[in-house]
């Protein structure tokens, strides 16, 4: 395992460098990246001017959801981008063929084919976010309160590579799945705002079935004690260790689920052909 | 001179041990039915609905230590999913491999540490980033020490010649340059055995002879046993130890070569085409009674090279027959897997 972490680090440093010959496409990239971050926070900014809290939440607290998103939205595309290709071109042209005959678990291989730098843009936006509105909250975040939310930003990560693993393990049988994985990706334009503004059908999707809202809005949750976690009825003295064990078993449960169809899907292809 | 000694035993070939032992291995594809790929899914999880493709039945072979194998036959025959069982990417249905003392499918990680595979329709090089840039990757993911990578990488680039481009990126280069490198990219970490799908297709002859150059340099320097799937019967005579031939799933022949060199290609067809007013009954002579018919007034006249001279067959023909045109043919592989049966 160590060797394989060796490994992988090595040939991310070597892809970085060579990365790096395309300064252009690298700047155009994050440009873009960025002024779709600001367009969000204008939004934002522009709600708030009429009203003074959404879903229960305050404009600092809901800057500090986004952060956290957008933290792990920006680590999520910086080393797990390239499953979008393989998604989109199931597999094509033998790319899986050239996994199997080389010595590496297949998905490692599939993670060392890209690392996005366009993701710096989010990182420091989502970082940046977290660490203004931390300071303006005026709540007291200690050791343990840094070390819950490295936790969720864990488990946030957890979640996303989850559900792009167990879609991306149905071109497998498909023949590609890019689009349902498109479709999927498309909700977490949800939890740009937070999940308690929804429907309950809206809500059950976000917190259970395409769990995004257990990336940043759960999780904000901790912090904030006088928004009640929607669908679930938790007493207040429990609700801390509630918030965790519910992310908690989220998360290991898609990714027992992905890894798993992943499995059978590899299988699949081993009786069917590549 | 003790050394020497111990030198000599290992070269006599009956020492050579089975690499490589395939056991009455068949492969079936079910291919379903249903029309789009989810139709297609839905269809087979509901119904069991598709039809049944058996692409190999019942193979059995096995190759020698340092041998080239070469696996030839026409289109569908089977060699790819022969190699794709063989590399460990896919399962048979029934029947088995060992292959370097490993079942390849059910041990791959460990198993493809110790092989090289070139698929010939695909590249495996990075396709924007210079050549150099994949074999870095590589030497990585192999674990290749520095100076093993770096020795072998000018050993490589000499034999396949690739010196010259290995600063480009691959998308700049030809089909033949690209198949170099690609040969190269599989060969860094010293494999056992190197596997090898089409490499020569599409390549022009000059191409097509330095991989074929390369290919027994690096059978006899490193002793690396090499299996490769052609339809170029030039492959098989300058390369190849062992010839397979496959023929819908089953394999026909299976031998040495120079069994099949005799037997096959030091035989050539001479194809006549003749002025139509021929009678053919009426000449005294008649070269052309041992021929079969082409086409209309043209005939293929088999040659013997053993027992038959080529110029005397020719000569006799130009003076009894009205010959409009003529040309010598060597036997195809569509010929072979013919007379094969018979
Ligand atoms: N993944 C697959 N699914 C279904 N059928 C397949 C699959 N791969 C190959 N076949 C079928 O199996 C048979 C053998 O194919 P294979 O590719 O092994 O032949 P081949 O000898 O390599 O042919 P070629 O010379 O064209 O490369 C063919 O009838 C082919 O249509
Ligand atoms: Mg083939």
């Amino acid at each position: 395992m160590a060797e394989l972490i060796k490994i992988y680090l090595r040939v991310i440093a070597y892809r970085l460098y060579g990365a790096a010959q395309y300064k252009m496409d690298f700047l155009v990239g994050m440009l873009g990246l960025l002024v779709q971050q600001l367009i969000i926070l204008i939004l934002l900014f522009t709600i708030f001017s009429g009203i003074d809290s959404l879903g229960g939440l305050t404009l600092n607290q809901v800057l500090f959801m986004i952060g956290l998103g957008q933290l792990v939205r920006g680590l999520d595309i910086a080393y797990n981008d390239y499953i979008w290709v393989e998604a989109f071109g199931g597999f094509s042209e033998g790319s899986l063929y050239q996994y199997l005959t080389r010595p590496m678990p297949i998905y490692l291989q599939i993670l060392m084919n890209r690392v996005n730098t366009e993701s710096v843009g989010p990182i420091a936006i989502g970082i940046a976010l977290l660490a203004v509105s931390i300071h303006r909250l005026n709540v007291e975040f200690n050791v343990n309160d840094f070390l819950v939310l490295a936790y969720f930003i864990f488990t946030g990560a957890v979640i996303l590579f989850s559900l792009k693993l167990i879609v991306a393990s149905l071109s497998l049988w498909w023949g590609r799945s890019g689009e349902l994985m498109q479709v999927i990706h498309e909700f977490v334009e949800f939890t740009r705002y937070p999940v308690s503004i929804y429907g309950w059908i809206l809500q059950s999707v976000l917190l259970v079935f395409i769990p995004f809202g257990l990336v940043s809005f759960i999780p904000t949750l901790y912090w904030i004690e006088s928004v009640p976690i929607p669908l679930f009825s938790v007493p207040a003295e429990s609700r801390k260790l509630a918030i965790l064990a519910y992310v908690t078993s989220i998360s290991i449960i898609y990714f027992l689920l992905g890894s798993y169809v992943w499995r059978k899907g590899l299988q699949s292809t081993a009786n069917t052909g590549t | 001179m003790f050394g020497e000694k111990v030198c000599k035993v290992q070269l006599i070939p009956e020492h050579k041990m089975n690499i490589i032992e395939v056991s009455n291995i068949t492969k079936n594809y079910k291919v379903s039915k249903g029309k789009s790929s989810f139709q297609g899914l839905l269809s087979s999880l509901l119904k069991n609905e598709y039809s049944v493709v058996n692409a190999l039945k019942g193979v059995s072979f096995n190759v020698k230590e340092g041998d080239i194998c070469g696996v030839i036959g026409l289109n569908g025959a089977g060699k790819s999913t022969l190699i794709k069982i063989l590399t460990g990417a896919m399962y048979p249905t029934s029947g088995s491999c060992v292959v370097n003392s490993k079942v390849p499918y059910k041990e791959r990680e460990i198993y493809v540490d110790k092989i090289g595979v070139v698929f010939g329709q695909r590249s495996q090089l990075l396709w924007d980033l210079p050549v150099k840039h994949s074999f870095v990757i590589l030497r990585h993911i192999y674990r290749i020490e520095k100076k093993k990578f770096e020795d072998n990488l000018e050993y490589f680039t000499k034999i396949m010649g690739i010196d010259k481009f290995i600063d480009t990126p691959v998308r700049m280069l030809s089909l033949g340059q690209r198949m170099r490198a690609e040969i190269v990219s599989t060969l860094l970490h010293d494999p056992k055995l190197l596997f090898l799908d089409e490499p020569t297709i599409g390549l022009d002859l000059i191409a097509k002879s330095t991989i074929r150059r390369a290919i027994k340099q690096l059978s006899e320097e490193k002793g690396t046993t090499v299996i490769l799937t052609s339809h170029d019967l030039d492959d098989i005579d300058v390369l190849c130890d062992q010839l397979v031939v496959l023929d819908s799933g089953k394999v026909i022949h299976d031998g040495n070569k120079s069994d099949f060199i005799n037997k096959f290609r030091s035989n050539k067809k001479i194809v006549v085409e003749v002025d139509g007013q021929l009678d053919l009954k009426q000449l005294s002579k008649n070269p052309l009674k041992e021929a079969s018919i082409v086409a209309d007034n043209t005939y293929s006249i088999e040659v013997d090279e053993q027992t038959q001279k080529l110029s005397e067959m020719l000569k006799e023909l130009v003076n009894e027959l009205p010959i409009v045109d003529l040309s010598i043919e060597e036997n195809s592989l569509e010929d072979i897997v013919h007379s094969l049966y018979h």
